[in-house]
């Protein structure tokens, strides 16, 4: 039985596309157990997210390939037609590396990003749950998943920050331990002030204040983010002799240096500027201040750019785990494929036992009987164990020096050779 | 203290500084088992020194060896006091490394004159009680300046916005802390030491040096009392409180290797 992998993500198609065919759980589960309970699939599993819908199968048909993209387009509802060039097909061991791969974030949109491991444990139990996991997927998962694990706490894979919200976040546990019981000013209302703000809010209960020109705007992102209290943008400087981040996305030069220095005669502690305006909100010039420190949209992208390099840097690292995790599941799944024969052997050789033991006079003690069926049971179990561990074992191993089902089947006469 | 058991620490204290060093270089937590064999290294220099205290029927640091050891034994003992009280993980490899440094130095025959070589001198109480502060209130100068580099480190750092992925360490404010405790309590143990130091000097022979130990000590007294009010009251002017640590640190090295090298301990009976 082999492994393939259908889907979409959003290395071939783009987001209008991924979000039409995107499943939220129960669709998963629905298309789960709709493609399981197909003739030709042996297992059947669903992964979608925000960036792939994922279908992989287990299957020992010949055409299982083609089968499986089909089910994919009939099951997976508003799915493009086949040919439509969005979808990647993968087979055998090409299929389960992409799930690795998947699992430990190296096919993420966001090199490394975590949040995925979490998506492939529950694709994994909804896939247990639904009843289209067997022991080939169920395998394979669970060598993703421990993938997954050992390649976020062995390498720098998921170091760092790699959005401006959590850059920031970075600075400010540079400057201050957390943030519990700090003054934060939000000037700004906007999109990327409320993103970063949510970021800073997650290193502890901040005392938090936003100041934006709209002041039913300011309301909102307070109720919004629970901050303490709103003010206007021209109290903006007052509060800076008080505030220990001041995170600003609003309009340019806002903050001059003079604005600054009036401050820090006041101040006691050092002040962390964040300055998320383009153009500027603050005078550049600020970050030559003693105890202030001043970081704009481009030094944060410094910290994102430096953060996604290390993580691109674990890349190899992070595909040695991989081959690790993978290597034992692909012997495994060799070993398999020496079964069919190995039965087939094992049925023959059974076979051969009662015709002989047919043989035996009718009128034998009964003991006696039993004492030969279990001598002629070991004797077959005996003469056939060790060749067909060494056919098992040189499947698993892919070592030529090893006898090979082909073989197997050859010297018994197990199937019909085709004639010269 | 027995050689074989000061080696002993010496090799802990190292590996614990190795371990946090290769920790901090693969921007990963300090491993569990080294934070064990600290506090395990701790624990076996403070045995050491009590059963030599006992043996001895004297203080633990009666020559300039045992000095060195008592101050690697404080060195790393107020680390972990800082530690485990100031919600801050400090990432203390430079503790344990120079601890490592000091408590090497103070294995006899290798630069600390041996025991037996060491002179005899009558015992004084109140002089060893003096040492013992002064040993004392050095290691908590030695931390003050070790958090102090820290502090600047990370103040370069994040004024040059060179905030790397995986940073570790304290913050700038868990500096702050923890340096502002260190300077007090520097600061505190500094005063008994020079009042007994007072003491001292009036009764002793030569009264030069002793006199020299008294005026640095009072010195040092003023710099940290200065370095832990910044601290406290103007975090915004850290970098100078760091600076203020420091010049305590090098006064303590002039002192010691000008005026009174390792001496301290030679009056400690």
């Amino acid at each position: 039985m082999h492994v393939y992998a259908v889907g979409i993500d959003h290395h071939l198609a783009p987001l209008a596309v991924r979000e039409r065919v995107a499943l939220d759980p129960a669709g998963a589960a629905q298309v789960t157990r709709a493609v399981a309970g197909l003739p030709w699939v042996g297992e059947a599993l669903v992964l979608s997210t925000c960036n792939r819908t994922e279908l992989y199968v287990a299957s020992a048909a010949p055409e299982a390939a083609e089968l499986a993209l089909a089910a994919f387009v009939r099951h997976v509802p508003a799915a493009p037609p086949p040919d439509h060039g969005v979808y990647r097909l993968l087979a055998h061991e090409a299929a389960a590396r992409h799930l690795l791969r998947v699992a430990a974030g190296l096919e993420s949109a966001i090199l490394g990003e975590t949040e995925i491991q979490g998506q492939v444990r529950a694709a994994h139990e909804r896939g247990r749950a639904e009843g289209g996991l067997g022991p080939v997927l169920d395998r394979l998962f669970q060598a993703a998943l421990r993938a997954g694990r050992r390649a976020r706490a062995e390498t720098r894979i998921s170091d760092g920050s790699v959005s401006h919200g959590h850059a920031a976040a970075q600075v400010v546990q540079r400057v201050f331990e957390r943030l519990d019981g700090h003054r934060v000013l939000l000037v700004g209302a906007g999109e990327v002030a409320q993103q970063v703000g949510r970021a800073l809010l997650q290193l502890g209960p901040a005392r938090l204040a936003v100041a934006n020109r709209t002041p039913e705007h300011a309301h909102e992102l307070a109720a919004a983010l629970g901050a303490e209290r709103t003010l206007p943008l021209a109290e903006v400087p007052e509060e800076l002799a008080h505030a220990h981040v001041v995170l600003l996305a609003a309009g340019p030069n806002l903050i001059g240096r003079p604005d600054l220095e009036r401050a820090l005669r006041r101040r006691r502690d050092p002040l962390l500027l964040v300055d998320l305006g383009v153009p500027r909100c603050v005078d550049p010039s600020a970050n030559e201040l003693p105890g202030v420190f001043l970081y704009d949209l481009g030094a944060l992208e410094r910290l994102v750019a430096a953060a996604l390099g290390a993580r691109r840097a674990a890349v190899p690292d992070v595909e040695r785990i991989l081959q690790e995790e993978l290597a034992p599941w692909l012997a495994w799944q060799r070993g398999l494929g020496a079964l069919p024969a190995i039965r087939t052997l094992a049925q023959w050789a059974e076979e051969v036992r009662r015709a002989e033991l047919a043989f035996l006079p009718a009128d034998l003690d009964p003991a006696l009987r039993e004492a030969v069926e279990r001598l002629t049971e070991r004797l077959v179990n005996r003469l056939l164990g060790r060749a067909t561990a060494r056919v098992v074992q040189g499947a698993r191993a892919d070592d030529p020096s090893l006898p090979t089902a082909d073989q197997l089947e050859r010297v018994f006469g197990l199937r019909e050779e085709a004639g010269p | 203290m027995a050689s074989p058991i000061l080696v002993l620490v010496v090799a802990l204290y190292g590996a614990v500084a190795t371990a946090y060093a290769e920790a901090r270089r693969r921007a990963e937590a300090r491993p569990a088992w080294a934070r064990h064999l600290g506090a395990l290294a701790v624990a076996a220099h403070l045995g050491g020194l009590v059963a030599l205290a006992v043996q001895m029927d004297r203080s633990p640091f009666a020559n300039a060896s045992q000095a060195l050891s008592f101050l690697a034994f404080s060195l790393v003992a107020l680390y972990l006091l800082l530690e485990a009280t100031s919600r801050v993980s400090t990432h203390g490899g430079w503790f344990y490394a120079t601890a490592a440094v000091l408590a090497a130095l103070s294995v006899p025959g290798l630069i600390a004159v041996p025991p037996d070589q060491a002179a005899e001198a009558p015992r004084d109480t109140l002089r060893s009680l003096h040492v013992g502060l002064a040993l004392l209130s050095t290691a908590a100068v030695l931390a003050g300046a070790l958090l102090a580099t820290g502090y600047l480190t990370t103040y370069a750092r994040v004024k040059g916005r060179r905030v790397a992925p995986g940073d570790a360490g304290p913050s700038l404010q868990g500096f702050e802390r923890l340096a502002r405790r260190a300077s007090l309590l520097g600061a505190l143990l500094l005063v008994p030491a020079l009042g007994l130091g007072l003491d001292a000097w009036q009764r002793a022979s030569d009264p030069a040096p002793m006199g020299a130990t008294v005026g640095a000590m009072a010195a040092l007294l003023g710099l940290l009392t200065a370095a832990f009010w910044i601290w406290w009251r103007r975090p915004l002017k850290g970098s100078l409180a760091a600076w203020l640590n420091l010049a305590g640190a090098a006064l303590l090295l002039v002192t010691f290797a000008l005026v009174h090298p390792l001496g301290l301990a030679q009056g400690g009976r």
